[in-house]
């Protein structure tokens, strides 16, 4: 049994409004491949953040070693090797590979000075051969390599400050199924140096194939630790979402409202992460849409709301329409609310009533001035429909709270007749009574005939909103089912899990 | 996309071979052109330009952009040729000067990197308020001095070279030597490449920048001092009429570099050619304001085609 | 249901606090008061220090001068909404002024000397509009490159920058500075009219409001479905249109189409309309008034340093410093509304 290698002991992390981390235990025994899972808003991104530096726990410690830390900090990353890979590239595009490896590590030549760019070479060349098992070239630009080349040079060089810690955040998200396996080569290989390494995923079928443990983490919580290989895919999702919760759901008790009539066919839709999905939409129907994060939710919606390239065939109402960018579909009557309403969808320093009418100033415009009346009688109707609590509809936005801020996102869509309304997230970040509103509003535009697409990674609000939800995984569309037939362990397993094939 | 980038591949060889064919016609049409000392003419007027770009290529490899070194210029010839007038002696002259030129470039990276103004915003008024200074310091007329340490520079040679193409030689060597090959040159490199990757490397980003700006100080004082012998005396708003040229000289070197990226040697081999271009036309008889047109058109021109490649400090953020 | 089970507070306000919103007016009040106290102190010390500051003579002069700088500055402020800048109006007025003298000089027809200058200014916008939004470059630079390219066609046609002098002027070009309208000075009333249109244009009509909403958040405009490229490209088009304006009513100042001339007005403008954006109360927005204002501080200050006695390069020396100045105080107002904003 091995000791010990990264000890945290009852770290908790609080933000305003919420517990993220709730006396969370984490301990990894030195030279073993241990994942951490969780779904949505479980804490492992907080947890890896703490022992990244990034947040300061309100409590706890942080072992390494038999080293007592009260947090990490840089230097304290630096001192005891912690190094992690994330997807985001932090190399720099005109250095070479051995410039990027051997950076702030330089070789120096016989005028002390100077730097030995060929030794330096030499070396990155050296440590991608021997260590990793890769020959690349250290003279080669970082912007000429592949996607699996920038990780492996990035490993390379979190290995020249020999780390004890290598943390791994979905690395394989960008790769080939060769890139992976040679990827999995490289990181026992690590393992077997003695790198303790902490592997984050959403994959089931990669954890078990390359981890030695699992970490399981729920509503902040460290759950369990399982050993891999004395466990399974079920065991380990029925932990993560804690056995089957009663969540009644909306279709309980109600007669089906659904029409059969459809309002939106989309056919072999491709585009950035989305490979080849078709779908039908009815008409006043709430459709969720689940899946990991990077499963390609995102972009399908963005792809076809036309802020994406994409191809593939779209029928309204049964006749094919072309939506080449977002004006062609706010046209046609359909409506998008980003997630993030601080950037994408509302100007922060315009007024409630300016935001509310931006997407469609021609109405508001006759003969080319804003009629500011009308926008704010069209504003102050939105408030009393929507219950925005404000002192006006002439507020700056960015004064306004998350909740009342996501309300004036959507109510921008609400003052003409919408046939499909999109949203992704809407609720993020959002306190619990605005939530209920706007679950309110979204059931009520749903019955007078509206068909609402949601992105939503909250089992819960699945339940209660959605009449179908469709599952993504991968960029590939995995199953959609009848929101009163599923429960929240199906879906993961569709989503993360290893069950289920592609809908075409 | 495939086809933008297709380009930036063969970029730099089209560049040069536009280079090498100009100057192959200007070689052609005007007589005298490759004579020994119209050349040496030549590369004393590229000087004027070579030294400020190789400092202008550093502060902008480094992420941030600097426009007012025109108007320091004239700040630290002007005062210098006054300290000469009053009988100063050298030695402290060229410490003033030096000063001083490291003075406002420190001024200049305070507000840049500590208060995070704009540097485009925040050069272009403190150019403004030099260029003013200069000549109320000077009252706007020219000032000429025969002193003999200019004249010297301007006059003599070494092993048949005049002293300010060695000058231009010893500051490149020194200037290439900085960035290109010790650490502390590819840490510039890294900030202005990726800021954040080089914070996660362990290095003092700020500590960089502010050294960019000081090696640009240099640049201003050495050429300050090639100004002030070349016109024998301080002349208003001289190094003004040149900002053009050194601006296409530094972004004629980043579009021959292999890589795309702001170079010493490709600064001032982008001064080189401007000035044998400005030479060869003048020998041809071309008036000289059109050939300033040209050089405006090849500033476009060299700028579009190094956002093909995607120049950062090129490029809209959009 | 689980709702029903979890008791609910609504912790959140609905407005963040309202001791921001206060302490934001405050920040407002301060700066702004502070820079129209400092702009009274500046005209009463210019009155003091010469007896003809008041003159009605001077303030007719600094209303003309007003009448050139003001519509670059309006220019420059387009440029800023579009969150970019705009260093070409001094060589456009040059441009458009040469044009027409050149025009006259050449013996064609005043209206179409006019009109040729107008697509004189035109041809700049273009440029600048593609350079920018559809090339992609930064403005800086873009416009900076134009600038250069703009001062040596000024150079070259007129061999070395000699003047095109107009004698003797075509009546209708001295009007255009001398003569006035139902009482009203022709430059005045060109500025008052350019002053409404623009402010109609971005106060009051729905390409205004899309233009404002490009500048403060590309992402959600392309969301709502504007086209953000185009309003960009149209924000320059039109800021070589005020600044060709300008240029006119400078050639008839000076009935003569000189080049470089435009120079000095071009820093004017920049200061101006960067002045808007600091007195701004909507998280500073460059705005129509505020640039008049900032153009009258400019042109206060660049009449009382003349009467002073002071040569040009101390003006120049001024506005760098008040440019410097401005920018600082921004930095500042961006930083204590920062801590404060959502």
């Amino acid at each position: 049994m091995n000791e010990s290698l990264l000890n945290m002991k009852g770290i908790t992390k609080r933000f305003p409004g919420i517990l993220a981390l709730d006396s969370v235990d984490f301990d990894v025994p030195k030279g073993e491949i241990r994942a951490i899972v969780g779904k949505n808003g479980a804490g492992k991104s907080t947890l890896i953040k703490i022992l990244t530096g990034i947040y300061t726990p309100d409590s706890g410690s942080v072992e390494i070693e038999g080293k007592h830390f009260s947090h990490i900090t840089p230097d304290v990353m630096y001192s005891e090797g912690i190094q992690a890979i994330y997807q985001e590239n932090d190399l720099v595009s005109y250095f070479t590979v051995g410039e990027s490896i051997m950076l702030n590590n330089e070789s120096r030549g016989t005028v002390r000075a100077f730097i030995d760019r060929r030794d330096m070479n030499e070396k990155a060349h050296q440590l991608l051969l021997g260590k990793i098992g890769i020959d690349i070239d250290p003279r080669k630009l970082i912007r000429d390599l592949s996607v699996s080349e920038k990780q492996l040079v990035q490993i390379a060089k979190a290995l020249v400050r020999e780390p004890k810690i290598m943390i791994f955040d979905e690395p394989t998200a960008p790769l080939s199924a060769k890139e992976i396996d040679k990827l999995f080569e490289i990181i026992r290989g690590l393992r077997s140096h003695g790198i303790t390494i902490i592997y984050i995923s959403h994959r089931f079928e990669e954890i078990f194939e390359i981890a030695d443990s699992i970490t399981i983490m729920r509503d902040g919580k460290k759950i369990v630790d399982l050993n891999l290989k004395e466990t399974n895919e079920d065991e380990i999702i029925s932990h993560m979402t804690g056995g089957n919760m009663q969540v009644a759901s909306r279709s309980e008790g109600e007669k089906r409202r659904v029409s059969d009539e459809i309002t939106l066919e989309v056919e072999n839709l491709e585009s950035e992460r989305v490979n080849k999905i078709s779908f039908s939409l009815y008409k006043g129907e709430v459709l969720g849409l689940f899946g990991a994060e990077g499963a390609g939710q995102v972009e399908l919606v963005r792809a076809f709301y036309g802020l994406l390239p994409k191809r593939g065939k779209i029928k309204l109402n049964g006749k094919e329409t072309h939506i080449r960018k977002p004006t062609d579909a706010i046209r046609k009557g359909i409506g998008y609310v980003p997630r993030d309403r601080k950037e994408e969808s509302l100007v922060r320093t315009f007024t409630l009533a300016e935001n509310v009418t931006l997407s469609h100033l021609n109405a508001f415009s006759p003969g080319g001035f804003v009629n500011k009346k009308s926008e704010l009688e069209m504003a102050d109707q939105m408030i009393k429909d929507l219950a925005i609590s404000t002192r006006s509809a002439k507020t700056v936005v960015s004064f306004l709270s998350g909740g009342n801020q996501q309300k004036v996102a959507i109510a921008r869509w609400l003052a003409f007749p919408l046939k499909i309304l999109i949203l992704d997230y809407p609720t993020m970040g959002v306190d619990v009574q605005a939530k209920l509103e706007i679950y309110r509003l979204l059931k009520k535009i749903s019955s007078e005939g509206t068909s609402i697409i949601i992105i939503t990674p909250e089992y819960e609000e699945i339940k209660m909103l959605c009449d179908r939800v469709m599952i993504l995984k991968d960029g590939q569309h995995r199953a959609t089912l009848d929101v009163k037939d599923i429960d929240e362990d199906i879906l993961l397993k569709h989503a993360i899990g290893s069950s289920g094939s592609v809908v075409s | 996309m495939e086809n933008a980038l297709r380009i930036t591949k063969f970029k730099s060889y089209i560049t040069l071979g536009i280079f090498s064919s100009v100057i192959i016609y200007l070689i052609i049409v005007s007589p005298g052109f490759l004579r020994f000392d119209n050349l040496m003419n030549v590369i004393v007027s590229a000087t004027f330009v070579a030294i400020p770009a190789m400092g202008l290529g550093t502060i902008m490899l480094s992420g941030s952009f600097d426009l007012s070194f025109v108007g320091i210029i004239g700040v630290v010839s002007v005062t210098s040729i006054r300290m000469v007038h009053a009988e100063i002696p050298i030695p402290v002259v060229l410490i003033t000067a030096l000063a001083i030129a490291l003075g406002f470039e420190l001024a200049n990276a305070f507000l840049i990197i500590k208060l995070k103004i704009h540097p485009w915003l925040t050069t272009i008024s403190t150019m403004l308020a030099a260029l003013g200074l200069e000549k109320a310091i000077s009252k706007a007329y020219f000032l000429t001095t025969s002193h003999s340490f200019f004249q010297t520079i301007r006059f003599e040679s070494f092993l048949g070279v005049p002293l300010p193409v060695w000058i231009l030689g010893l500051s490149f060597l020194l200037m290439y030597l900085l960035v290109h090959k010790t650490a502390f040159g590819m840490h510039l490199y890294a900030v202005g490449g990726n800021e954040v990757a080089a914070r996660k490397a362990g290095l003092k980003v700020e500590r960089l920048r502010f050294s960019s700006f000081a090696a640009m100080g240099v640049c201003i004082w050495i050429v300050s001092l090639v100004y002030l012998s070349q016109l024998s005396g301080y002349t208003p708003e001289a190094a003004y009429t040149n900002l053009n040229e050194v601006i296409l000289s530094v972004f004629f070197g980043m579009s021959i570099s292999r890589k795309n990226v702001i170079t010493i040697p490709g600064a001032v081999v982008g001064a080189l050619f401007v000035a044998l271009l400005a030479n060869g036309l003048a020998l041809s008889g071309v008036s000289s304001y059109w050939i300033k047109l040209i050089e405006g058109c090849l500033v476009i021109v060299v700028v579009i085609t190094n956002a093909m490649g995607s120049g950062e400090i090129v490029q809209l953020e959009k | 249901m689980l709702w029903g089970v979890v008791k609910l507070s609504n912790s959140k306000s609905s407005v963040i606090s309202t001791s921001s919103t206060t302490s934001r007016k405050a920040i407002d009040f301060l700066v702004n008061g502070s820079i129209i106290i400092g702009f009274v102190g500046v005209v009463i010390f210019f009155a003091i220090t010469s007896s003809s500051f008041f003159k009605w003579d001077n303030i007719s002069d600094i209303l003309l001068r007003l009448s050139i700088t003001t519509p670059a500055a309006y220019g420059v402020m387009l440029a800023l909404v579009a969150k970019g800048i705009d260093l070409t109006p001094g060589t456009t007025m040059g441009l458009v002024g040469i044009t027409v003298a050149s025009g006259v000089a050449a013996g064609m027809n005043f209206g179409l000397s006019i009109l040729l200058a107008i697509l004189v200014g035109v041809a700049v916008g273009l440029v600048n509009a593609f350079l920018i939004a559809k090339a992609n470059l930064n403005p800086f630079i873009a416009t900076i490159s134009v600038l250069f390219i703009g001062n040596s066609i000024e150079k070259s046609v007129t061999r070395g920058g000699l003047p095109v002098y107009l004698y003797p002027a075509p009546p209708a070009l001295n009007q255009i500075y001398r003569g006035s309208t139902l009482g009203i000075p022709n430059p005045i009333l060109i500025l008052i009219i350019l002053t409404l249109l623009l402010y109609l244009f971005l106060e009051k009509s729905k390409y205004g409001r899309r233009l404002y909403a490009c500048g403060e958040s590309i992402k959600a405009s392309r969301a709502s479905g504007i086209p953000v490229r185009l309003y960009y490209g149209a924000a320059y088009f039109i800021s070589a249109l005020c600044a060709t304006i300008g240029g006119v009513i400078l050639c008839s100042q000076i009935r003569s189409g000189q080049p470089l001339v435009g120079h000095s007005y071009m820093w004017d403008a920049i200061g101006a309309a960067y002045l808007s954006t600091i007195m701004s109360r909507r998280n500073f927005r460059p705005n129509v008034f505020g640039t008049l204002f900032g153009a009258v501080v400019m042109a206060t200050v660049a009449n009382g340093l003349t009467l002073m006695g002071l040569a040009f390069y101390w003006k120049e020396f001024a506005k760098g410093l008040i440019i410097l100045i401005m920018l600082l105080v921004s930095v500042m107002k961006k930083r204590y509304e920062r801590s404060r904003l959502f």
